[in-house]
C-alpha cells in the first residue's frame, strides 16, 4: 500500500498538470496499475476476512495474481516502453501493438487468479476460465514482447548501451516467465509442479528477473542523464553479468528441483525423501545469492563512483540512427472532445473488466461453494474452542502456511497421500482461509488425530529430535525450557493442529454417505466421497490388521540408512529405546534388544504403527524398505540368546498367576484379546504374548513398574518376586513361532 | 464461462485491429503518441544540453 501511495504521489500530479492528450503507452500502464491495484487490493486483503475457506481463496487468488500482474508488471512495462525508445533514440515499433497488449493484459490478467487453486474445491468452471485466460495471456505477452523486441531493432541481440541491455534482458525474462505461467496453468503440468520449487523459480524470474532488470534499466537510464553524477561503466557492466548469472542459476536450479519434488510426490515416496532430494538444489540456490548480492552491490557502487559525466557519454554512444525524420506528419490534431470520449470509454471498459473478473472468479464460485456447503455440512457446527482459536492465530502469525498447505487437492497423488480431497464445508469457519500455495512440509488438512500430542509437542519444540532430516524451525520460545514444559502457545498451536480434518472425521462415514446422495451431480464432491480413505496419512496409526505380507530380507546397507533416518531418534542407535526423543515420549520407545517379534506382528506394527502411541506407521515406505527394516529389528533382539531354563512347577505357578491377574486384558491364551480390551482408558493394545516375547529381565521390569502411558499397571506391590518370575516364564512359553520356528 | 472469455478476447482484439487498419485517422491517432513522446524526449535533451552549456560558460567566465 505504501508503494501504491508513493507511486500515486509520483505520477498523478504529473498527469493532471500535463493533461491526457496523446497519452503514451507507459502512461497508460501507470494509470492502469494505480487504478487496478486500488480496486483489487481489498479482494485479497479484506474480503477473505469475511468470506471463509475456499470461497475466500477465490478472492485472494485474484489478489495473488493481480499484485504481480496489475502492479509490478505494468510498472515494469511502463519503464521498458520508456527506456527502449529513449535509449535508442527511436520511437517504439508500434503503438497499436502496445495498446493491444495493454488492453489484453488488463482484460485477461484479472481472470488468471484462480489458476493458483487448480484442482482445489473451487468449481471446475471457474478453474477452466482461469486456465483459458492464462493461455490467452500468453498470446498477449507474445504481442507485447514482439513489439518491444522490434523496437530494439538495429541495437543487436546484445545491446552495447547498458540500460538498453538490462531492458532487453528484462524483455527476454518477461517472455520466459509469462509462457511458463501459461504452461503452469495446464492441468497436467500443474499436477506435477504446483506447490514445488518450480513455482518459486517462476516467481523469482518474474520479480528478480523481469521486474528488477526493468527497474535497473530505468534507474541507469535516469542516472546517466543526471548532471554532475559519477558513473562507472565497468562496474555496472560487471553487475549486469553477476545478476544475470545469479538469477539464471537460481531459476534453473529451482525449476529442476521443483520437477524432482513433483515427481517424488507423485510417486508416493516418503515426504522426507523430497526434502532430502531437495537439499542440493537449496544449497545451489543459496550459492546463487552470492553473484546476485555482489551484482547489486557493484551496481550501487558503480552509480556513485567513476567519472562525472561518463554516464551521459555512455548514453549518447547507444543512440541509433534517427528514424523520426519525415514522420512529423503522423502527429494529428486530436480534438478535446475526442480525447474526453476515448478516456470515458477506456475508464468504463476498465471498470467493466474488473467487475467481470470479480464476478467470474469471486462471486460465482462463492455462490456455488455456499450451495455445496449448505448441502453437505453437518447440522451441528464444530466450532473452535478459545485455545484452538488462539492456536489458529499462532499458525497464521508464525507463517506455517508458507510451508504447509491445508487443502487436499483433487488429484490421485494427493488422495493417495493425504486422503479424501477437501470439501468446501470443511473450511466454512476459516476466516481467512489457510489453503496455502507451497508445500515444503506436508499438507495439514487432515493432520488432526494423526500423531500423538506428545509427538506434536516434541516436534514443535525440537523437530529434528523426532524427524532427523526435518528442516522445520523449532519453536522453543513456546516452552519453558523443555518439551515437557509447554507454555500456552505450544498447547494452543497443537490444539489447533488437532482440529484439522476433525469435523469431517467426526461426521464420517455417515456424513459422507449422506453427502454422496445429497449431491449426485457434483462430480468434484463425488470424487472426494469415493476416496478410499478419509485420512490416508502414511504415519497415522491404525488398529491391528490389514498389513501386507512383509518378510525380513537382509539388506544391511539399506537397513542401516533407514534405521538412522527413521528409527534412531526414538529407539536409539543400538535399538535400546534410548534415542534423543525417548525421554519425552510416553509410553517410552521399546527397547528392541529385549523384545522378540514374530514376523506377522512386526509387519503389522510397521504397517499400522502402534495405535494411539507415538510409534507411527510407515506405510509410505516400499515393502522392500520395510523388509530390510524388519530384518534389522529382528537382528537386534537378544531374547533368544538370553533364554533361561525353566521347570514345570514354575510354569504351573506362572499360569495360575496369569489366570488370576492378566487374562482380562491379555486374554486367556495371551493373545492380547481379553474382554476388557475394548474398555481400556488408553486404547494401546495389550501385548500379544503369542507373537511377542520379552527377555526375563524386561518382563520383570515391566511387571514391577508397569508401562507408563498404557493401561499396564505396576504389579510389584501385589505380586511376590517369585510370582513375577513364574509368570514371566509362563508368558515366554506362550510365544508361538510361526511355521515351526520362523521368527 | 471460459468460452465467454475466449470469444470476448477474440472479438475485442479483432475489433480493435480491424478499426486500426480500416480507419486511417484512428491509425494516425493511435500511433501519434510514440512520435510525440520521442519529440518531447529530444526537446528535453536539447534543453538539458543548452543549460549545461550555459552553466559551463558561466563557470569559465568566472
Amino acid at each position: 500500500m505504501i508503494a501504491l501511495v508513493l507511486a500515486g504521489a509520483q505520477f498523478l500530479p504529473g498527469f493532471f498538470k500535463r493533461g491526457f492528450e496523446n497519452l503514451y503507452v507507459s502512461s497508460w500502464y501507470i494509470i492502469g496499475a494505480l487504478v487496478f491495484t486500488l480496486l483489487s487490493y481489498p479482494m485479497g486483503n479484506i474480503v477473505p476476512e469475511f468470506v471463509p475457506g475456499a470461497a475466500g481463496a477465490a478472492f485472494s487468488g485474484l489478489w495473488i495474481h493481480d499484485a504481480v500482474g496489475l502492479f509490478v508488471t505494468p510498472m515494469a512495462l511502463a519503464i521498458l516502453y520508456f527506456v527502449i525508445p529513449a535509449s535508442t533514440g527511436r520511437p517504439i515499433y508500434s503503438h497499436f501493438l502496445s495498446m493491444l497488449g495493454f488492453w489484453g493484459l488488463f482484460f485477461l490478467y484479472p481472470l488468471n487468479g484462480t489458476h493458483h487453486y487448480i484442482f482445489s474445491v473451487i468449481p471446475m468452471e471457474t478453474q477452466a476460465t482461469a486456465i483459458a485466460a492464462s493461455f490467452l495471456l500468453g498470446v498477449v505477452v507474445l504481442i507485447v514482447v514482439s513489439n518491444l523486441m522490434l523496437s530494439q531493432r538495429g541495437a543487436g541481440w546484445f545491446p552495447k548501451e547498458i540500460s538498453l541491455r538490462f531492458a532487453s534482458m528484462a524483455v527476454v525474462f518477461y517472455l520466459i516467465v509469462s509462457l511458463q505461467g501459461s504452461m503452469q496453468a495446464n492441468m497436467s503440468l500443474n499436477q506435477l509442479t504446483h506447490f514445488t520449487d518450480w513455482v518459486i523459480g517462476h516467481s523469482h524470474l518474474a520479480m528478480l528477473g523481469f521486474a528488477t532488470f526493468a527497474s535497473i534499466a530505468g534507474i541507469i537510464h535516469a542516472w546517466q542523464r543526471l548532471p554532475e553524477m559519477p558513473y562507472n561503466a565497468s562496474l555496472i557492466n560487471l553487475s549486469y553479468w553477476l545478476l544475470f548469472v545469479g538469477i539464471s542459476l537460481m531459476v534453473i536450479d529451482l525449476t529442476i528441483g521443483g520437477l524432482v519434488q513433483g515427481q517424488l510426490w507423485q510417486s508416493g515416496a516418503p515426504w522426507l525423501d523430497s526434502v532430502r532430494q531437495s537439499q542440493p538444489y537449496w544449497i545451489m540456490r543459496s550459492f546463487s545469492a552470492i553473484p546476485i548480492t555482489a551484482g547489486f552491490i557493484l551496481l550501487a557502487y558503480g552509480l556513485v563512483s567513476g567519472e562525472v559525466g561518463a554516464g551521459n557519454q555512455a548514453a549518447e554512444a547507444g543512440l541509433l540512427p534517427d528514424l523520426m525524420s519525415g514522420n512529423e506528419s503522423n502527429l494529428p490534431h486530436t480534438s478535446a472532445g475526442a480525447v474526453r470520449l476515448s478516456y470515458i470509454v477506456a475508464s468504463v471498459a476498465g471498470v467493466v473488466f474488473f467487475v467481470f473478473s470479480v464476478s467470474l472468479l469471486g462471486l460465482l464460485p462463492n455462490r456455488v461453494l455456499q450451495q455445496q456447503t449448505a448441502s453437505l455440512a453437518p447440522v451441528a457446527p464444530l466450532m473452535l474452542t478459545a485455545s484452538e482459536e488462539r492456536g489458529r492465530g499462532l499458525y497464521a502469525r508464525e507463517g506455517c502456511a508458507y510451508c504447509h498447505s491445508q487443502q487436499v487437492r483433487y488429484t490421485d497423488a494427493d488422495t493417495a497421500r493425504f486422503g479424501a480431497p477437501s470439501l468446501a464445508w470443511e473450511g466454512r469457519f476459516d476466516y481467512p482461509h489457510m489453503l496455502g500455495t507451497r508445500r515444503i512440509g506436508p499438507d495439514l488438512a487432515r493432520a488432526g488425530n494423526t500423531r500423538s500430542k506428545q509427538w506434536q509437542l516434541l516436534h514443535l519444540y525440537a523437530p529434528r529430535t523426532v524427524v532427523p532430516d526435518s528442516i522445520m524451525p523449532g519453536y522453543p520460545e513456546f516452552f519453558a525450557g523443555s518439551a515437557q514444559q509447554p507454555q500456552r502457545e505450544a498447547l494452543d498451536l497443537v490444539a489447533y493442529i488437532e482440529t484439522l480434518g476433525k469435523a469431517r472425521e467426526l461426521a464420517w462415514p455417515e456424513g459422507d454417505a449422506a453427502g454422496k446422495l445429497a449431491l449426485p451431480d457434483d462430480l468434484w464432491a463425488q470424487m472426494s466421497f469415493d476416496a478410499p480413505e478419509l485420512n490416508a496419512h502414511p504415519a497415522r496409526t491404525r488398529p491391528r490388521g490389514g498389513a501386507p505380507d512383509i518378510r525380513p530380507i537382509n539388506n544391511a546397507e539399506k537397513a542401516a540408512v533407514l534405521w538412522v533416518e527413521n528409527c534412531v531418534s526414538c529407539h536409539g542407535v543400538d535399538g535400546k529405546g534410548d534415542g534423543p526423543a525417548a525421554e519425552y515420549l510416553t509410553p517410552a520407545p521399546i527397547n528392541l534388544t529385549q523384545h522378540q517379534y514374530r514376523t506377522d506382528l512386526l509387519a503389522d506394527i510397521l504397517w499400522n504403527g502402534v495405535y494411539s502411541s507415538s510409534m507411527p506407521a510407515w506405510r509410505d515406505h516400499t515393502l522392500e524398505n520395510l523388509s530390510a527394516l524388519m530384518s534389522k529389528v529382528q537382528g537386534l533382539s537378544e531374547v533368544e540368546s538370553t533364554s533361561e531354563p525353566v521347570n514345570d512347577a514354575q510354569l504351573q505357578r506362572g499360569e495360575l498367576v496369569y489366570q488370576s491377574n492378566c487374562t482380562e486384558c491379555h486374554g486367556s491364551a495371551g493373545a492380547g484379546d481379553g474382554f476388557a480390551v475394548v474398555n481400556l482408558p488408553l486404547p494401546i493394545p495389550p501385548t500379544d504374548f503369542t507373537r511377542e516375547r520379552l527377555t526375563l529381565d524386561e518382563s520383570l521390569r515391566v511387571l514391577q513398574n508397569g508401562v507408563a502411558g498404557t493401561s499396564m499397571a505396576p504389579w510389584g506391590d501385589r505380586l511376590s518376586m517369585a510370582d513375577m518370575e513364574a509368570v514371566s516364564h509362563f508368558l515366554r512359553s506362550l510365544y508361538q513361532p510361526a511355521n515351526g520356528g520362523e521368527l | 464461462m471460459s468460452a465467454i472469455v475466449v470469444w470476448l478476447s477474440l472479438v475485442l482484439g479483432v475489433g480493435f485491429a480491424l478499426a486500426y487498419f480500416l480507419i486511417p485517422r484512428l491509425r494516425r491517432e493511435i500511433e501519434s503518441p510514440k512520435y510525440v513522446f520521442q519529440k518531447q524526449l529530444q526537446q528535453y535533451h536539447t534543453q538539458q544540453s543548452k543549460q549545461a552549456f550555459l552553466k559551463e560558460s558561466s563557470n569559465e567566465s568566472e
